[in-house]
């Protein structure tokens, strides 16, 4: 029955990252693989090992996880990061308007 | 308007980024009010009571109400006076608020920018006060200077120094998006990019226990090669 229930979680994953519109084409195709992969590996471990095999991987399915997973939490970072110092600028720029808008209602007021 | 005619007192703006400097602002600030008559001092979202001191000193204060950095509080200067700079105000010196920088420096930079060709007076502590820099400092300082000059147009002896002169003609030609303190590598690419006529003047800096607390650590300078990293991928 779990088994099931997972293998419907990559399913809905699977047909949510077709649908749901994403800023980067990145994070929707890692959605898609990541979807189609933990599906496979859920049926059998084995259909992850011929597609490690296939990638020249040569510690099989874990290993092909393992990279998948480094790159996953680096791309995330960097994300993040961007994400951050773009928040940082539009915050930047709002305490700047407002104190020059401040400073402009001082100078009307003396 | 003739150069004779000109005076910094009337035709220059001193620009002061403050943050946290309750200590020595009222002095600062007391120096150069005998000789300008026009000083803007951006308070960079102090937490002392610096902001409350320089209120009832009679210069014009603008507050950031979030600290966001040295180049932000350049960057809010630059744009109050592209927009609300009296006629008569033709040029501005930055200088720090933590006293590092001489008034008779200032001085001589306000009456050299009103009086030369150039648009821009760049200070540099590597003209005859080398020694003074604490060694460490010195030489990463140096390297800082080198890594701008090989990232931009401009070739300079000292590429963070808070001592600056500039015409207003050539501020409202800058676009600065960086907030720390690499905001003076994005300063001396704008000079690059623009073609602005730049030249270096000999400026003291005095080392202080307190300066030294206030200025740019080692730390600091992994977050200025980080903002450099980011300026060139641009």
């Amino acid at each position: 029955m779990l088994k099931e229930v997972i293998l419907l979680v990559f399913v809905v994953l699977f047909f949510y990252s077709l649908v749901r519109p994403f800023s980067s084409a990145f994070a929707k195709l890692f959605m898609l693989i990541g979807s189609v992969l933990g599906f496979a590996s859920v049926i059998s471990g084995s259909y992850i090992d011929l597609v490690a095999d296939y990638l020249g991987i040569q510690g099989g399915g874990r290993d092909l996880y393992t990279y998948i997973a480094l790159v996953t939490a680096f791309l995330f970072i960097c994300y993040s990061w961007e994400k951050f110092k773009s928040i940082e600028k539009k915050m930047a720029i709002i305490v700047q308007e407002l104190a020059l808008e401040q400073s402009k209602r001082d100078t009307l007021g003396k | 308007m003739s150069h004779s005619s000109l005076s910094i007192a009337k035709n220059v703006c001193v620009v002061i980024p403050m943050h946290n400097e309750e200590q020595v602002v009222e002095s600062v600030i007391a120096n150069l009010s005998r000789a300008f008559d026009n000083i803007l001092v951006v308070n960079d979202g102090s937490t002392d009571n610096c902001k409350n001191i320089v209120s009832n000193l009679g210069v014009t204060v603008i507050n950031h109400c979030i600290n966001l950095g040295q180049g932000a509080a350049i960057a809010t200067a630059f744009s109050y006076l592209r927009e609300y700079a009296p006629s008569n105000i033709i040029a501005l010196v930055t200088c720090d608020a933590d006293g590092q920088h001489s008034s008779e420096d200032i001085r001589s930079f306000a009456q050299e920018i009103l009086t030369c060709d150039e648009e821009v007076i760049f200070g540099s502590r590597f003209l005859g006060y080398e020694k003074n820099i604490p060694f460490v400092r010195r030489h990463v300082l140096a390297l800082a200077a080198r890594l701008t000059n090989f990232l931009t147009e401009v070739k300079l002896t000292d590429t963070h120094n808070g001592m600056k002169a500039m015409k207003l003609s050539a501020v409202r030609k800058f676009d600065i998006e960086t907030h720390g303190y690499a905001f003076e590598t994005e300063l001396i690419r704008e000079v690059g990019r623009h073609g602005i006529k730049y030249k270096e003047m000999s400026t003291n800096t005095v080392y202080t226990s307190y300066s030294m607390s206030k200025g740019q650590t080692l730390r600091n300078g992994l977050v200025i090669l980080e903002d450099l990293v980011r300026l060139v991928s641009r």
